[in-house]
């Protein structure tokens, strides 16, 4: 199940601990939300839908030059599934990924979840939202698997960026062009098999209940692009980041870890005394897991009252 | 069967979990800790009998990802340190997730995720895309290779383009299909809206005393 | 009456009319096969019987009208056996899907496992238990879904197509295990043979129509329903 280029499955020992930290962090309360509008008879829906991703990633469209690409889907199902439900299903691909075929890491899965079931999914759905119906359906699909893909490559270069992995300008241009040829094929993939679903039965795509601008669209579809290309260009400039928080006055204490590479910010927490930085490491998970458990129950508890 | 495969799957995530902070918060540079840690994976994997070769030869799969960012950080940076970081510490985690799962079933794994308070939607769609992954993805080759035998692998591009997609939307439809079908079979047979599952296993004291000691191990192997 | 169907019509939301205006009545007593064409409505037919859709008309079991607060409880009374047993067998072993429709009546999980095992047992698969259902044969995938329906204590059966993928032998042992069930049985089939050796009557199904009902070989010699 490998040779998914272009798209970035971040393993277990890459990013930095505040990063993966902080993302696990920010990635449970965020399913925890899409789960809880997700209703349960929709599971096998969704079950069944997962199991078509990865059926769909054996199957080849030639890209010329003697190679070929596969749909990765995240714009489909969002497009399909709408994102709430898509956030779901490809939290459970990456779940099953991470396990059985080792692709991504498990205290990576909140950076991997944040990548492509969140950002990946939004990037998606804010322009389609838009762009849905009228004469610009096609445009809207392929603008939401392109935008898809490249938001999702985008913040996985800066997470490993913040997390120390040295980049340059010349990294970052070659990565882009991967991510660039690999967001077209995807745009071009699901155009191609929207259509079709669209034809067979236009019950199968999400209606958003957004009125269609086609001004709108663009305009989203912009916004998201411009973040995109904005981040990759922070993560592969010398001192980007540095530069950027600069600008941005934010060189408080808080913000300070950011620049340091991963060894220093480490000595700096504890000195070089890594028990109390393990300690607090599983305090942390620890706290989060009590914090997501009581969050859930009282979700819960308010939705049956 | 090795002894590990007996204890609840609980147990084990959450020493693997213990296990898998103490190597992410692992310094680059910090080869005694990398080396205490690594000691104490093998140390697992042969208390499990889980195969010593193959278990190393499994997680080398996770390999390409490190090495190649390892590599551009060596290139750019001029600095082999956090290289060599990335890859000890990706394949470390990948050994013990390889050892987590020659040692557990995937449902188990599951039902183990729900007791940590995974939301249940999550859990049932990780059921239903276990259970239907082998299937569509069937299908799915069943339908390529009738496409290819039926109009070959040739033509203009444009075209394959447009006949590999429709398959795809045919696959689509007919996993539709089958999810509707799934539905009325488990609303045949009672199922109103919760999910009510078997045997919620009660955690045994050698549960308990898997995740200490495999807990002691590894926060002792990163204790310097 | 155990099943009383009148005027039954269904459209699917693409546009497809597959339900044309069935009526039916059948006792407890019998079993009926079904016969029609590909696409004539036989399996549209079954899943409102079973009270898995819901069209114009009405359909009553032992009397009773589906309506939306009755449903949960007649479709008890109806034991589905889906066409493809993959779509029947969502559990990740055979014991939790055998234990399924137990569990989801409130049955207790030691009483329902219980029930399971009893039922493996009597199916003769007990060794099946812990497999997961994908590696199972089609006989035995068969054996494994109808076990599941058993376990909820039908009063009616319904199979939609059972000998697709069974070989002679697999056909044969599921004819002689259907004879041995007292339920009455609706079994849509293409097999004039397996019809013959489970059911007396049989209704010929043509575009969203019944157009014969009488007994089987009646039925079928009238339409030419063999394969030579
Ligand atoms: N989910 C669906 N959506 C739209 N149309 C459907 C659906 N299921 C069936 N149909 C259509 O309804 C009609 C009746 O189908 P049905 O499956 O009831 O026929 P059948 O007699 O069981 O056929 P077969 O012998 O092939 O199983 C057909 O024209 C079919 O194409
Ligand atoms: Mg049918």
């Amino acid at each position: 199940m490998s040779g998914r280029i272009g798209s970035v499955h971040i393993a277990d020992g890459i990013l930095s601990a505040p990063v993966w930290a902080a993302l696990d962090a920010a990635a449970i309360p965020a399913i925890g939300l899409a789960a809880r509008r997700t209703r349960v008879e929709h599971a096998p829906l969704l079950g069944v839908m997962g199991a078509f991703v990865f059926a769909a990633q054996r199957m080849n469209f030639p890209a010329g030059l003697g190679t070929s690409g596969h749909l990765l889907g995240g714009a489909l199902l969002a497009m399909t599934l709408g994102p709430g439900a898509a956030t779901i299903v490809l939290t459970a691909i990456l779940v099953l990924q991470t396990l059985v075929f080792q692709d991504g890491g498990i205290l990576a899965l909140g950076a991997n979840v944040f990548n492509m079931a969140l950002i990946g999914v939004w990037a998606a759905w804010i322009p389609y939202r838009f762009l849905a119906q009228g004469k610009w359906k096609n445009f809207g699909y392929f603008a939401a698997a392109f935008l898809s893909v490249l938001a999702s490559a985008a913040a996985a270069m800066i997470e490993l960026r913040v997390s120390g992995v040295a980049l340059n300008g010349a990294v970052v241009s070659i990565s882009a062009a991967v991510f660039v040829t690999t967001a077209i094929i995807e745009g071009l993939i699901t155009v191609a098999v929207m259509q079709t679903i669209e034809k067979m039965n236009p019950g199968w795509l999400q209606t958003p209940d957004t009125r269609p601008s086609r001004a709108m669209g663009l305009l989203a579809g912009a916004a998201v692009l411009l973040m995109a290309v904005g981040v990759l260009f922070i993560s592969g400039a010398p001192d980007g980041l540095e530069a950027l928080v600069a600008q941005l006055g934010l060189e408080s204490r808080e913000v300070a870890y950011f620049q340091a590479p991963m060894a220093e910010y480490e000595a700096r927490i504890a000195g070089g005394d890594w028990s109390r930085k393990a300690l607090a490491g599983l305090a942390g998970l620890g706290m989060i897991y009590i914090l997501c458990a009581g969050v859930g129950r009282l979700l819960v508890r308010q939705r049956s009252a | 069967m090795g002894p590990l495969a007996r204890r609840d799957a609980r147990a084990k995530l959450a020493a693997a979990l213990v296990f898998l902070v103490c190597v992410g918060t692992t310094p680059a540079g910090n080869y005694q800790r990398m080396a205490a840690l690594a000691a104490v994976a093998i140390v697992w994997i042969a208390i499990a009998r889980a195969g010593l070769f193959r278990s190393l030869f499994q997680a080398s799969a996770i390999l390409p990802f490190p090495l190649s960012f390892g590599l551009v950080s060596w290139w750019v940076s001029g600095d082999p340190t956090l290289a060599v970081a990335l890859v000890v510490r990706s394949y470390l985690s990948a050994l013990v997730v390889v050892l987590l799962m020659s040692t557990t079933t995937l449902a188990d794994i599951f039902r183990g995720l729900q007791s940590f308070g995974a939301p249940a939607v999550l859990v049932l769609v990780l059921q239903s895309l276990t259970r239907y992954l082998q299937v569509v993805v069937d299908q799915g080759l069943r339908m390529r290779r009738a496409s290819i035998s039926r109009s070959g692998n040739t033509g203009r591009r444009y075209s394959l383009w447009r006949r590999a997609g429709g398959a795809l939307a045919v696959l689509f439809g007919k996993s539709y299909g089958r999810a509707e079908n799934v539905h009325r079979a488990m609303l045949a047979r009672g199922f109103q809206g919760t999910f009510i599952a078997l045997r919620p296993h009660a955690l045994e004291w050698r549960d308990f005393a898997l995740t200490a000691v495999a807990a002691a191990m590894s926060v002792g192997a990163a204790w310097r | 009456m155990i099943i009383e169907v009148k005027g039954l019509s269904y459209r699917y939301s693409d546009g497809t009319d597959a339900l044309r205006g069935v009526d039916f009545r059948m006792e407890a007593s019998e079993s009926v096969a079904l016969f029609g064409s590909n696409g004539s409505g036989k399996t549209t037919f079954l899943l409102h019987v079973a009270g898995l859709l819901e069209g114009e008309g009405s359909v009553r079991i032992a009397g009773e009208p589906f309506t939306r607060s009755s449903a949960p409880a007649l479709r008890e009374k109806v034991g589905y056996v889906f066409q493809d047993s993959d779509d029947q067998l969502f559990m990740p072993t055979v014991l939790e899907d055998v234990a399924f429709g137990p569990l989801h009546r409130g049955m207790e999980a030691r009483e329902a496992e219980n029930r399971a095992l009893e039922l493996l047992r009597q199916l003769g698969i007990s060794e099946l238990a812990g497999r997961a259902p994908y590696h199972l044969s089609a006989g035995e995938k068969k054996r494994a879904a109808l076990a599941g329906v058993l376990a909820m204590q039908p009063e009616i059966l319904i199979f939609d197509e059972p000998t697709t993928f069974l070989d002679p032998p697999g056909q044969r042992e599921l004819a002689h295990l259907l004879l041995a069930l007292p339920q009455a049985k609706l079994i849509a089939t293409h097999d004039v043979w397996f019809a013959r050796q489970v059911a007396s009557r049989a209704l010929f199904f043509e575009k969203g129509r019944v157009v014969a009902d009488g007994p089987v070989d009646e039925v079928a010699a009238r339409f030419d329903w063999r394969l030579h």
